[in-house]
């Protein structure tokens, strides 16, 4: 795994995983526009855009994590986090 | 308070056709099997036989001509009208309290922060919009008028928890099914954004997108009763950053973990700009206990400012802050068939925005020429200027105290240029203990080494609470491994990567001063694991 783009927390909980499982990750990106997410739609399915953050929410097979590790506009991958009222 | 039956059996005689609205009083609340049917169509033979089954015949009302209104869920309570020429046939069999005395308190925290002067006059969030990123709202309560809503949950539009209607109802109700429900800022214009479940649950990227979508829609005050974990890297962090950034007034919730300890706040309420709310309990001179504790990261000062939250316990209109029901959600504790009653730091947090609306119309008023950040930081600076501290607490605790609205309008009609709050220096504080606790230490190259550290004197490091892991963070990393620089303090025969891992609290031993002192920085720099 590339050292820094990936939170431990993820790399945490796709070691336990089977490679060929799907799992809901975060992509903070470099650059946003329609190139990058034909690219991520190829690896995975978008599930979600924060244009104002440059955040997409992927759908993806563990083992196609570490492609997207590769990618130079892609600045940390996290995990789904969960959020609740108070 | 229960009536004196001489009173109204005198009324009877006077004024026999005077229309009367007490609350009967049965004999045992509803099941829990029975409590949802509250919320079915009220169709009169329906509220007859609810009214049977908290043990008030309906022979009974139906003898007295009497309509029954409004059954409660969890007290045997029917809210009934009638003439009062027939209201010895009720009092001959059951106790009755008068529908006023049931009502006038339930909703006090309007007159806690001063919000009805503010109201009289004239200030009541007109022409400001407030988005309410939650379980969605209820627009067929009569108090609430949403002009557009919203969801990041495909199909789902409808409040089904009950969550988000409550909330816009201390932030924006109407007040029209009753007056004494009113919201904060009852003239601002409401929309609404599900990003939450049927279950109060959701994700950081739904929330983000939330709040995106309200920075869209042009809202002015984003409110956010909800939390997680979250840093400087997940996207509710930074869409609130960004929505302040745009002069968006981002209030959110600091989280109900305070029993757990220092660190607590949640995310995004941690954000450095946002306006995070903690609660104060039914005395408003006290924190309440749930409410969430700070430092944030890197011992930023959270929450910001705190507002009634109610207190724990049974459903009482004295503990609970009361307002709007969901149609569509099933609650254990409503009154009046339309308002419920919950506790939380997700309730303190609408008066917060609430007052935000307020404020912003008085600026906006007064031709405050200023925009972008520069707004919301001079309308964060009016709130926290003019909040009341309360003794006994730090600001690591209450921040600037308990909101003032009264006096932040006074404040506001005199602010012209913007201004930006600083919080006064103060150490996070230092709790002794009689025990230390053991520290887990991971991520160590060779092997797991309990880190110790001698002192003189044993004090609490914050607990872990439901945040997660503590994570202490290196600044410099030296390659020995005889010493390592945490913020400036030497941890010695230790070795150890970026990060130590504190699964468990700390056992730890030092000796003489200069411990002492690294141990406070220690302890302001342990953050919530993210």
């Amino acid at each position: 795994m590339s050292e820094g783009k990936i939170s431990r927390d993820l790399e945490k909980e796709i070691s336990e995983m089977d490679p060929m499982q799907e799992i809901s990750v975060v992509i903070k990106l470099g650059e946003l526009n329609d190139e990058v997410l034909a690219e991520l739609s190829e690896i995975g399915r978008i599930e979600m855009v924060i244009r104002l953050t440059r955040h997409v929410q992927l759908r993806i097979r563990v083992k196609d994590i570490a492609t997207l590790l590769a990618k130079e506009y892609i600045v940390f991958i996290d995990k789904l986090r969960v959020m609740r009222v108070t | 308070m229960y009536v004196e039956y001489a009173f109204l059996r005198l009324l009877a005689e006077v004024m026999p056709s005077e229309e009367l609205s007490l609350v009967v009083v049965g004999t045992e609340p509803l099941t829990m099997e029975e409590a949802p049917r509250i919320y079915e169509p009220l169709r009169e033979t329906r509220m007859e036989s609810l009214a049977e089954s908290i043990g008030i015949k309906a022979s009974t009302i139906q003898n007295a001509s009497a309509r029954i209104n409004i059954i409660t869920a969890l007290r045997p309570y029917a809210s009934v009208s009638l003439e009062s020429r027939n209201i010895d046939t009720i009092l001959r069999e059951y106790s009755v309290v008068l529908e006023h005395d049931f009502h006038n308190q339930l909703f006090k925290t309007r007159q806690i922060i001063g919000v009805d002067a503010t109201h009289e006059e004239g200030y009541t969030g007109e022409g400001v919009k407030i988005a309410v990123i939650d379980t969605g709202v209820d627009d067929t309560h009569p108090d609430i008028e949403v002009s557009d809503k919203f969801s990041v949950i495909p199909g789902q539009y409808t409040d089904d928890d009950g969550h988000g209607t409550h909330v816009a109802g201390i932030a924006c109700g109407r007040g029209i099914y009753r007056g004494e429900y009113r919201g904060v800022a009852p003239d601002a214009e409401l929309i609404s954004v599900k990003v939450l479940d049927s279950n109060g649950n959701g994700t950081n990227m739904g929330v983000a997108k939330g709040v995106e979508i309200a920075i869209l829609e042009g809202a002015d005050i984003i409110n956010l009763s909800l939390g997680g974990i979250g840093n400087e890297r997940t996207p509710e962090y930074q869409i609130a950053e960004e929505a302040w950034r745009l002069g968006k007034i981002v209030v959110a919730a600091a989280g109900n973990d305070g029993e757990h300890g220092w660190g607590t706040v949640g995310s995004p309420g941690c954000v450095p700009e946002v306006i995070c709310v903690g609660a104060t309990n039914k005395s408003n001179i006290k924190l309440a206990e749930y409410s969430s504790k700070g430092p944030g990261l890197r011992g930023v000062v959270k929450p910001d400012i705190l507002a009634p939250g109610g207190d724990l316990g049974a459903c009482s209109r004295d503990l609970r802050v009361i307002s709007t029901l969901s149609s569509y959600a099933y609650s254990l504790c409503t009154f009046d068939g339309k308002y419920q009653g919950k506790v939380g730091t997700s309730m303190a947090t609408p008066h917060v925005s609430g007052a935000s609306a307020i404020i912003l119309q008085v600026l906006r008023e007064r031709g405050f020429k200023y925009y972008d950040r520069e707004l919301a930081d001079t309308v964060k600076w009016i709130l926290l200027s003019t909040a009341r501290r309360l003794e006994g607490y730090s600001i690591y605790e209450q921040g600037a105290g308990l909101i003032d609205i009264p006096e932040a309008i006074r404040l506001a009609k005199e602010t012209n240029t913007p201004r930006q709050y600083v919080f006064p220096r103060e150490k996070p504080p230092l709790v002794p203990m009689n025990y230390c606790r053991e520290i887990r230490v991971r991520k160590i190259p060779e092997a797991a080494v309990p880190l110790l550290i001698e002192i003189s004197k044993r004090y609490e490091l914050p607990s872990l609470g439901k945040m997660g892991k503590l994570a202490l963070r290196l600044l410099e990393k030296k390659k020995s491994e005889e010493a390592f620089q945490v913020l400036n303090m030497e941890i010695s025969t230790m070795k150890l990567r970026e990060e130590l891992e504190l699964i468990e609290n700390i056992e730890a031993k030092t000796t003489g001063k200069k411990y002492l002192s690294t141990i406070r920085k220690l302890r302001a720099m342990l953050t919530p694991h993210r």
